[in-house]
């Protein structure tokens, strides 16, 4: 049965610990076992006068252990004793959070969670948005790998709660207190993004060009009378070239030669003799990841050539032939 | 009487009396101990009496869970303690008869 000491206690048995860290690890974890067991039999006010101060207490321990040449650690010892005792302190501040949790009566969740963030951690240190995928952290872009990995945690979780942290559920536990804690400041460090950012991504697109439907036009195909596909240099009326992806797209900054991610995909760009883009060359190159991962270019449309006669020789100028609507409709 | 002194010679003893009536843990042996008079004893000593004991392959222990606390370390002798304890009793029993005639001598 696992019992959380009060403040007082856990202290108590912190210092003790802290000034004992020197011997031997197992003479300490009999020596802190044992007082543990005592103290939970005390009242807080009790402690003092029934065992000493810590220092006193550890003082006559070593005298009667036999281990007075330990009372003297040097730097390493000491920095060994720091760190056992700082790894105390965690272990009794989630000794402390379970115990609050089991108050709450919702002690099942709080493994749940232990588990949870074990795996958690994980993404934040390798990904950058691990929580968007909540409650299934993605791991290597897999949900269901996030899955496995949080029900193999979370069964872990349960085993090591079900007996005293000893041995190697102790630092198994320790492992699990250590990662919970990673994952909180990682996570307050890389907060999810603010949901303003994404309204302002969306005013980009009020500029672009639509169809007469309202839908956006991503990429343009142009075919020559005979109905091959033609590349061509769009411009508008003022000879500005004429540009169909969100304005960021064209930020140098944002491209790996020439190819700048966008979408589900990327944008890749021709480039002129001197490394410039070619931003209003159609059809542009849009790719899209595959299932395997992979970027594939995306293929023209499917729909049908439409019939029109062609134009004159020599009037590349002048409206074709069978478009002469403009020419009627003139004064 | 203030038996803090006499103890730390034959804290060893004393501990060793007490498992041989059974296997208990860390607290039960200090509170044996003082319900057998030895108000005095300290129990960091009792604890470090113990560890040494144990190091010196004297004891045998266990971990027992327990409804009302954290697990317990139960202590018991195993056949080398048993052995120091038959030892330490005859040199106590011979040390304490040579004190009980030096006394008597005293009182007559």
């Amino acid at each position: 049965m696992n019992i959380t000491l009060s403040r007082t206690k856990a202290e108590y048995l912190e210092q003790v610990r802290s000034r004992l860290a020197d011997i031997p690890a197992d003479d300490l974890d009999d020596v802190v076992q044992d007082l543990e067991t005592h103290l939970v039999e005390l009242d807080d006010a009790e402690i003092e006068a029934e065992l000493g101060a810590p220092a006193e207490f550890a003082r006559e321990f070593r005298i009667s252990a036999g281990l007075e040449g330990h009372d003297r650690p040097g730097r390493l010892k000491e920095l060994r004793a720091a760190a056992k005792s700082f790894d105390g302190r965690i272990e009794n501040g989630a000794k402390q959070l379970a115990d609050l949790t089991r108050w709450r009566s919702i002690r099942p969740l709080w493994i749940w969670i232990r588990g949870w963030l074990l795996i958690g951690t994980w993404g934040v240190l390798y990904y950058e948005e691990p929580f968007r995928h909540f409650p299934v952290p993605s791991i290597g872009y897999s949900s269901l790998a996030g899955l496995v990995l949080v029900a193999i945690a979370t069964g872990l979780s349960v085993w090591l709660d079900r007996a005293p942290a000893t041995g190697r559920r102790r630092v198994g536990t320790r492992i699990f207190s250590v990662a919970a804690g990673v994952a909180v400041i990682a996570s307050l460090l890389n907060p999810l993004p603010d949901p303003r950012t994404q309204f302002i991504d969306s005013v980009d697109y009020i500029d672009r060009l639509t169809t007469s439907g309202g839908r956006i036009v991503e990429n343009i195909y142009a075919y020559d009378a005979a109905g091959n596909p033609v590349d061509v240099l769009l411009f508008d009326q003022d000879g500005e070239p004429l540009l169909t992806m969100p304005g960021w797209v064209y930020d140098e900054s944002q491209f790996d030669n020439g190819q700048v991610l966008y979408g589900e995909g990327a944008v890749r760009f021709l480039q002129d003799g001197a490394g410039r883009i070619i931003p209003n060359l159609y059809p542009l190159q849009i790719l899209r990841h595959d299932p395997m991962g992979a970027l594939q270019p995306v293929p023209p449309p499917s729909f049908g050539f439409p019939n029109v006669t062609a134009p004159a020789r020599g009037a590349q100028t002048s409206p074709p032939t069978t478009i002469t609507s403009e020419e009627d409709l003139s004064p | 009487m203030d038996s803090t002194q006499l103890l730390k010679g034959v804290l060893d003893t004393a501990v060793l009396a007490v498992l041989n009536r059974g296997n208990t843990y860390g607290y039960g042996l200090v509170r044996q101990l003082r319900e057998a008079g030895l108000e005095e004893v300290g129990d960091a000593s009792v604890y470090g009496t113990l560890r040494r004991l144990f190091g010196g392959g004297y004891l045998t222990s266990e971990i027992v869970p327990s409804e009302e606390g954290p697990a317990r370390k139960y202590y018991g002798l195993n056949a080398s303690g048993r052995d120091m304890l038959e030892s330490s009793s005859k040199n106590w029993c011979e040390f304490a008869g040579v004190m009980n005639r030096l006394l008597e001598e005293e009182e007559a």
